[in-house]
């Protein structure tokens, strides 16, 4: 396959092009700010904070954020440490040696400071899904540490895969009001305490991303998580990429439906918000989600 | 023809193909072209239309979710 911009040697071909590595990465990053420009992600003057895992896709974001917002904008990292012996250690240190090389600020909130507990050490009492348990830890202290650094919106690196993946498991359990809040901007819900989340990435393959920190040489481990690929994420994770390899453009198309589903749907869409009664964050049940987590997880004992 | 591998996941390994493309070793792996990036010792990157020549070694660098 040859570059559609230059004609030599592509290294990869997807739904945003047939590309050599120097048009790739130009491609890439132009995808990136016309997200950011098209959803209004990114106004002058905010203080963004990147959830930054010390993995490809959050260094890569970081990466870019850094040279194209830096002197418009404060630019904080956010690191949260699930506690995942082998894996999360080493991508800290990767995540403090890029943030010090390139003196970008950056903070850790860990699960054994808010829960009392590893990922480790949960999976070893608490049945199901690691994921389920991490997805609800993580959502809620990446919120909790945006506020904390007074972040006026907080960047993840979600890519096309991450949404596309989301949407069809909102689908297949037939939580529409879940899936409308998706999307490059999800703040959806304006409620004080809630740091709006932004993906300037979602129209990005997860094999872009990869690719994209490898060719830039963005010193990140190639290594999942190790409680990576199971359950039913794991199998609509796999079958995504398997249609998309059949069929171009299907992760893109589905985010598109989603969208569209979006726009019928209004600002507060029946989402009552309350305080949760232990942290004071915003939560539509009288606990939050996280807390709940944490009260169980304080009963059980600790491995 | 032969072709030397690299994984993370099952080491190095010898596979055999009939023809000459990444296609066909892709689905002697069982991997989809969008979950991985095949990688030359010379920091080659193989598209899924492109030929591996005879003596060709390739880290083979699955793609996956997080990070
Ligand atoms: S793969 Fe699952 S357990 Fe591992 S960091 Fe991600 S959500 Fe947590
Ligand atoms: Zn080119
Ligand atoms: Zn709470």
């Amino acid at each position: 396959m040859e570059c559609e911009i230059c004609g030599s040697e592509a290294v990869i071909s997807t739904n945003n092009g047939t590309l050599c590595a120097e048009h790739f990465k130009q491609r890439f990053e132009e995808i990136t700010l016309s997200t950011i420009k098209r959803y209004g992600l990114i106004k002058k003057g905010e203080r963004i904070a990147v959830a930054n895992s010390g993995g490809k896709d959050s260094l890569s974001l970081l990466y870019i954020l850094s040279k194209y917002f830096k002197k418009s904008n404060e630019i904080v990292s956010i690191t949260i440490d699930e506690g995942i012996k082998g894996y999360r250690d080493k991508t800290i240190e990767i995540m403090k040696d890029y943030c010090n090389k390139y003196e970008v600020e950056y903070k850790i909130y860990s699960y054994k400071d808010f829960a009392g507990r590893t990922m480790d050490s949960i999976t070893k009492t608490r049945t199901g899904i690691p994921c389920s348990a991490c997805g609800v830890l993580r959502r809620y202290l990446i919120n909790y540490a945006a506020s904390e650094v007074h972040a006026d919106k907080v960047a993840t690196a979600h890519n096309m895969d991450d949404e596309a993946e989301n949407v069809i498991m909102n689908l297949v359990q037939n939580d529409i009001d879940k899936m409308v809040r998706l999307g490059a901007y999800s703040g959806i819900i304006k409620e004080k305490g809630f740091v709006p989340r932004i993906k300037p990435f979602l129209f990005l393959n997860e094999k872009e991303t990869m690719l994209f920190s490898m060719l830039n040489g963005i010193n990140a481990i190639h290594t999942p998580c190790p409680y990576a690929g199971m359950g039913f994420r794991g199998l609509i994770s796999r079958k995504i990429k398997q249609m998309e390899t059949e069929f171009t453009g299907s992760k893109r198309n589905v985010i598109n439906a989603m969208l569209e589903i979006k726009k019928g749907y209004s600002a507060d869409s029946g989402i009552k918000m309350n305080k949760c009664r232990y942290c004071g964050f915003p939560s539509a049940n009288d606990i939050c989600e996280a807390c709940k987590l944490k009260e169980e997880l304080v009963k059980s004992p600790v491995v | 023809m032969e072709i030397k591998l690299n994984n993370i996941n099952f080491g190095e390994k010898t596979v055999k193909i009939e023809s000459n493309s990444v296609t066909e070793l892709l689905e002697k792996l069982s991997l989809n072209d969008d979950s991985v990036i095949l990688v030359g010792k010379d920091g080659k990157i193989y598209t899924k239309d492109q030929s591996i020549r005879e003596g060709d070694e390739i880290n083979v660098v699955e793609v996956f979710s997080g990070g």
